[in-house]
């Protein structure tokens, strides 16, 4: 995905790091109709935006299948409601217990496509930068760890060149457990030569402050207000508040409309700094 | 001004009966280029860290060692951080950031430097390196070549006085140690940095070194110049063994270059002739790969476009090319493990193949190298895998204790193989990876860069070894930046360029037809015409006179 030449990447790291604490809440927390199908729709979208068709179908390849066996399951064991729709021996399938589940796959898969999103913005260089205003050895740490599924992704296709190309196939799980042991190990030490190399470079160094890089634009702080009153609505809003058990009722998540307005921004918030950087530039090629 | 000064040092690694380093005394001025060389595991990175406190290796110290006058342990962690840069063998695992441009903040921002000064530094670095078009890039993108020489300016952005370098040249092609080389003298002529670097590919550095450190066993032998250390040790570069095979004087001048190399071998009255040698009788083949085309990725270009490549038994085959050329990738696609989009991979029946990745480390399952070794065979039956993890005796389907005690002994690991293999030098982890595809008796072996790490005398050992696999009909293809040890061993050998082969021929037609890529021999009796123009030391050695 191409992100640090958009808008976008250049917010704040903090702010970026919120919006995902907020999306990831929002959606994760509360199985509401509205919210999961906003989140789904909004994280496509700014997958399609941002990373083109190849990096959604790749993502929506793996969250499909894991939503709609998530879907199945809760249809198997959920009970719960009161409008029945049919009967499969001597359950009840109700509308609720359909609803919900729905609503729990779209909620589970803008969740992961939000994860992938941010993945591409949040780089370890940039967590590094936040955390080390505070505390060295914890930035070390997520650095590190940020760093280690990559690692032990490129390092795994390294150790299958051990593979053996004969015929004999013989304790193949033996192999790749053997294989993993090396994985593991080879990750592990060369992470300690990087932490070493980290300290060599100061990476310890107390009292040393990191200098603030990045200016604090009129974007970072709307959307910190935007993050902060999206999560209180979560808790006082009447439509948020709305719950699909015992009885789903329509008219309880259309009161107040209103109030999904913040949310639809928030979710769309990519999406807006798209548009926004499209067009400026459409603007600025016409004077040039 | 004296920058270093080692007094009766002598180091012993934590848990360790034998001292690492003993009897090491040397001092270092300001703006000497100094040469740490020594067999692998005799105690180059030790040294090397020991300058450094915060890289120095646990253990325990002996003796006096100084900075500026002062004890080395009494160093500021911030002035050791400003004023002493550290590389280690490995550039990938030194690396913090994902962007280029991070990673050379990086030790300024620790330092607490204003965010202007940080600027000019790595604007000023940038530029003295002339790396722009590497800036904003993913260092994960960059080459071995590449990623060194970001290493290099990581530490060097903080304009050290000192540079502490382990074995920069090991992964690079020659001609990015010929850039790097390049860039390492500017450094020490124009800046006065004090450089002290390990390695074995002495000939790059030659001409900048004023001081070299011989390390054997443990203990150090200094000599003031790198004639004086030529004339001692004159099989230490190409460029003075040459000479000195054919009886020519190396104590003056002692050529510490190609050029001066081949002025010198004009002075000979008569020209070495290579002794003919019976054209190679074509064997069975054992692996083909007829036209094949590989990508990572549809979206992605060619990494192999069109290669053919016969692989015969009884063979040594080799093949060059720079850093990012494909080598690896050929070694997968002729293993099996990646399977091309175009073309056909055709090896013999039951044909087994077992390869030495680039990295050893890659196969380091076990605790122990003995276990290492003894699970080369076939891997465990999950049983004996158990059994082997819970006992000290091998279980069935392990490599008997003999076999392996005998490929260890060849390979002169026998006094470590109850050590953690990730414990030992990069040379003896080289040894092990050998060892153990040695062990899996293989129809193939591929090698991916075999004598990274390794020294002259290893080398040697390696190109006995693989001559007698040769004998035994075994297939042998090696991947390798070395072009001296190609043009030692090699049968046939190739050019991967741009994903095709540019150019396969049999060595002496190879190394006679390259002026560029070729061997030191090559280049140094590059006046002599092609069909009587020695390629290796072993023809020079050989040849008639």
């Amino acid at each position: 995905m191409k992100t640090d030449r958009s808008f976008f990447y250049r917010l704040q790291t903090a702010t970026l790091l919120f919006l995902l604490l907020a999306v990831s809440l929002i959606t994760m927390l509360r199985v509401h109709p509205v919210v999961s199908l906003l989140s789904a729709c909004s994280g496509a979208l700014s997958l399609l935006l941002y990373g083109g068709k190849r990096e959604l179908r790749a993502l929506l390849r793996f969250c499909l299948p894991v939503g709609l066996l998530l879907v199945l399951f809760n249809l198997v064991f959920n009970r719960n409601g009161v409008t029945v729709l049919f009967y499969i021996g001597d359950a009840a399938v109700t509308l609720e217990s359909v609803l919900y589940a729905l609503f729990t796959g779209f909620a589970f898969c803008g969740a992961v496509l939000w994860f992938s999103f941010f993945c591409a913005f949040l780089d370890s260089d940039r967590i590094y930068r936040l955390f080390a205003r505070f505390s060295k050895g914890l930035a070390v740490i997520f650095s590190l760890s940020m760093a280690l599924v990559p690692k032990i992704l490129q390092k795994y296709e390294e150790i299958k060149l051990e593979e053996r190309a004969s015929g004999d196939k013989k304790h193949r799980f033996t192999q790749n457990i053997l294989q993993l042991s090396a994985l593991f190990s080879w990750v592990l030490e060369d992470s300690f030569e990087t932490a070493v190399s980290m300290k060599a470079r100061g990476a310890l160094l107390k009292g040393k402050r990191q200098k603030v890089r990045q200016k604090i634009s009129f974007a970072d702080i709307l959307l910190w207000i935007l993050c902060v009153a999206c999560v209180a609505l979560m808790f006082f809003s009447p439509p948020m508040l709305a719950e699909i058990y015992p009885k789903f009722r329509q008219e309880a998540y259309l009161q107040s409309s209103v109030s999904y307005l913040p949310l639809f921004l928030l979710y769309f918030s990519p999406v807006i700094f798209k548009i926004w950087e499209v067009t400026k530039w459409k603007f600025i090629a016409r004077k040039i | 001004m004296e920058v270093y000064r080692a007094k009766d040092l002598k180091f012993t690694y934590a848990g360790a009966k034998a001292p690492a380093l003993h009897n090491i005394n040397f001092s270092v001025d300001e703006g000497d280029f100094v040469l740490l060389y020594g067999a692998s595991g005799s105690g180059k990175t030790t040294l090397l860290r020991l300058l450094k406190q915060e890289i120095a290796p646990a253990g325990h110290l002996l003796g006096e060692l100084s900075y500026m006058g002062a004890p080395l342990r009494e160093l500021p962690y911030e002035q050791s951080v400003a004023e002493i840069g550290y590389t280690a063998q490995n550039p990938d695992t030194q690396q913090v950031s994902e962007f280029v441009c991070n990673e050379l903040r990086f030790l300024l921002e620790n330092l607490g430097v204003s965010e202007q000064k940080i600027s000019l530094r790595v604007a000023e670095t940038v530029t003295f390196f002339g790396i722009e078009d590497l800036f904003s890039r993913r260092i994960s993108t960059l080459s071995g070549g590449e990623k060194q020489i970001v290493n290099l300016q990581a530490v060097f952005v903080s304009n050290p006085r000192v540079l502490l370098l382990d074995e920069p040249l090991s992964q690079l092609d020659p001609f990015s140690c010929g850039r790097f080389v390049e860039l390492l003298g500017r450094i020490s002529r124009e800046l006065g940095v004090t450089v002290l670097v390990a390695e074995h590919n002495i000939q790059p550095f030659l001409p900048l070194v004023t001081k070299v450190l011989h390390l054997e066993n443990g203990a150090c032998t200094v000599f003031d110049s790198a004639d004086r250390f030529l004339t001692a040790f004159p099989s230490a570069s190409p460029v003075t063994a040459i000479p000195a095979a054919l009886g020519l004087s190396v104590s003056t001048p002692v050529p510490k270059t190609v050029p001066a190399c081949r002025n010198l071998l004009k002075t000979l009255s008569k020209l070495p002739v290579p002794a003919a040698h019976a054209a190679l009788p074509k064997q069975e083949t054992a692996l083909r790969l007829s036209d094949v085309c590989f990508r990572y990725d549809r979206d992605q270009k060619d990494v192999l476009n069109g290669v053919s490549l016969d692989l015969r038994r009884g063979e040594i085959f080799s093949v060059v090319g720079a850093n990012g050329s494909g080598k690896t990738t050929l070694l997968k696609v002729l293993s099996g493990v990646c399977k091309p989009y175009s073309g056909k991979r055709k090896a013999a029946d039951a044909l087994r193949v077992a390869s030495v990745p680039q990295n050893p480390q890659t196969c380091f399952s076990f605790d122990t190298v003995l276990e290492v070794l003894q699970s080369a065979a076939q891997p465990p039956s999950p049983k004996a895998l158990f059994h082997a993890l819970n006992s000290a005796v091998p279980a069935e389907n392990m490599q008997p204790l003999e076999s392996v005690k005998a490929v260890a002994q060849r390979l002169g690991l026998s006094d470590v193989l109850l050590a953690n293999p990730f414990d030992l030098s990069s040379g003896q982890q080289q040894r092990v990876a050998i060892a153990r595809a040695l062990l899996q008796s293989p129809d193939v072996l591929l090698f991916d860069e075999a004598t990274k790490g390794l020294d002259d005398a290893r080398k040697q050992t390696l190109a006995v070894l693989l001559e007698e696999l040769k004998v035994q009909g075994k297939a042998v293809l090696l991947v390798t930046h070395d072009l001296d040890f190609a043009a030692e061993v090699s049968d046939r050998c190739a050019l991967l360029f741009d994903g095709k082969l540019a150019l396969t021929a049999d060595n002496r037609a190879f190394f006679t037809q390259s002026t560029v890529y070729t061997s030191t021999v090559a280049r140094a009796f590059s006046f002599v015409p092609a069909e009587t123009r020695p390629v290796s030391m072993r023809e020079v050695q050989n040849a008639e006179v």
